[in-house]
């Protein structure tokens, strides 16, 4: 399983195994602020880099950080 | 900054004669204050009644409470940027009527349906086991009842329920004008001895960006994402903060009442030159969205205390929100690395039966906390003699996605029926204890 958070510290804590770090609290894997193309290019990002997580083998909660810049608070 | 706080205790109240306070008894002229209420055409109707502690009376559909104070000398007013212009409070003279508040019940036509951000109501029994849980089971209630015109927003519905609120609680306050005080009382951060240690108050404010009235109102300015704010506490003496009144309710949110009655800015203000040197209150908006917001809000709060050399923190936060209380934890450890010492102070999840992890996040630096008892608690609401708010065989739904209640009879529910019935700030004796 991976799973796709913002929250990775909680995560962690929870023991997630496969942590993906996501945008926002209410929207994790994206941002319905921003035009709909850089909306979808994070999420595609997101979505890719949990298919490779789900892919790796781990031993413990392991953080898997998309390629994606991302700052509003 | 020196502000006196003259008390007029308030023992009884009857709605007879013209609107007066003398000898403890605060009459109201209800034609008077129906008059005032009316003078703003978004309300359709208004009347006012009367709860006594012990009474078997059950309020509903409250969306708020304040105290009703006055400024009689110093700069602005009470409830400054609402009432009258900005201008920094807490200085000079505030009369309060003790004892009494004015409870705000009100319907209005909802556009938001859903999450969050819809209006929501909460109820205070005036007896019995919920009477215990809130400041309002043991002080007199007098009850402003509201009805708006339809076709009202959100934030016309906020803000139509706040002015008839706090132009009631200034009108009653007014009667003290005249009067002597039973009782003044002083607040003021004065120098102190060096050695006291210094103490910050970082106050957790969990408010809404994307919401019509983000929660909590600073000057009448919504606070939304910004950065925490240095506030001296006799500022929140003369409601520099106020609470969005179409939601004060279901218990989740403190009122403006508690805000102007602040159990911990008042206790450290007592303690100030005795026990420790208070630093003043650091107001800190949280509930980021974003990992990375929470942490800039931690870096900058925890800053901010460093900066005044503070020695300890006492921290808080004010809504059962998950999401904010990451920010609230986060602080701490801030906080304690950069030398801060801190204690938390928060009621906990502990679920129906008291068994639930009581917090959803922890770090290992959140070493000393006070706990002010379970969220969650069960409680049987006996059937009331009296209903206030509402008809015999009204339904009243107190928010989205909760059972209704039938306010004539007996229900169970939770402590977060009951307006400020979750202790965020330590006002109460609930605790929780391992057994």
């Amino acid at each position: 399983m991976a799973h796709i958070t913002p929250m990775a510290t909680l995560a962690k804590q929870m023991k997630s195994n496969r942590i993906v770090v996501g945008t926002k609290v209410p929207h994790p894997c994206g941002d319905p602020n921003q035009p709909g193309e850089a909306d979808h290019a994070l999420r595609r990002e997101i979505v890719r880099t949990a298919l490779k997580a789900l892919q790796t083998e781990v031993s413990g909660p392991t953080v898997f950080v998309p390629d994606i810049s991302y700052t509003s608070g | 900054m020196r502000l006196e706080l003259a008390s007029f205790p308030v023992k009884d109240v009857r709605f007879d004669g013209r609107t007066r306070y003398d000898g403890g008894v605060l009459e109201i002229n209800k034609e008077e204050l129906v008059n005032l209420v009316l003078e703003d055409g978004k309300i359709a109707w208004t009347n006012l009644d009367c709860a006594f502690p012990t009474e078997q009376t059950r309020i509903v559909r409250v969306r708020d409470a304040v105290e009703p104070r006055l400024k009689v000398s110093g700069p602005g007013c009470v409830f400054p940027g609402i009432l009258g212009p900005v201008e920094t409070v807490g200085q000079g003279r505030t009369n309060r009527l003790s004892g009494v508040t004015v409870i705000t019940s009100a319907v209005y036509e909802r556009t938001i349906l859903s999450g969050g951000a819809a209006g929501r109501t909460a109820l205070v029994d005036m007896w019995g086991p919920a009477a215990q849980l809130t400041p309002f089971g043991s002080t007199i209630n007098v009850v402003l009842m509201l009805e708006l015109r339809s076709g009202v927003t959100e934030l016309e519905a906020h803000a139509a329920i706040q002015m008839a609120e706090l132009r009631v609680a200034q009108r009653l306050a007014e009667t003290t004008r005249e009067r002597t005080a039973e009782d003044v009382e002083v607040f003021e951060l004065f120098e102190t001895d060096p050695s006291l240690p210094r103490v910050v108050y970082i106050l957790g404010c969990r408010t809404a960006w994307h919401e019509p009235h983000s929660g909590v109102a600073f000057y009448g300015l919504p606070i939304r994402e910004s950065l925490p704010t240095l506030v001296h506490p006799n500022e929140f003496l003369d409601g520099a903060a106020t609470s969005d009144a179409r939601r004060g309710g279901k218990g989740t949110f403190p009122s403006t009442w508690e805000w102007m009655n602040h159990p911990i800015i008042l206790r450290l203000l007592r303690e100030h030159g005795k026990r420790l040197n208070f630093l003043g209150v650091i107001l800190q908006r949280t509930r980021f969205e974003t990992d990375f917001g929470k942490q800039v809000t931690a870096a900058c709060t925890s800053q901010m205390a460093r900066l005044l050399k503070a020695d300890g923190a006492v921290i808080t936060r004010m809504s059962p929100s998950g999401n904010n209380f990451i920010d609230v934890m986060l602080t701490v450890q801030a906080c304690e690395k950069k030398g801060v010492r801190t204690v938390l102070l928060t009621p906990e999840w502990g679920g129906r039966e008291g068994t639930e992890s009581p917090l959803v996040f922890y770090v290992p630096e959140a070493s000393a906390m006070v706990t002010t008892g379970n969220l969650d608690r069960v409680i049987t609401f006996p059937e009331p003699a009296k209903v206030i708010g509402a008809g015999d065989s009204d339904i009243v739904e107190l928010a989205v996605g909760d059972p209704s209640i039938i306010p004539s009879t007996s229900f169970v529910g939770d402590t977060g029926y009951v307006q400020d019935g979750i202790d965020w700030w330590g006002g109460t004796r609930h605790s929780c204890k391992a057994y």
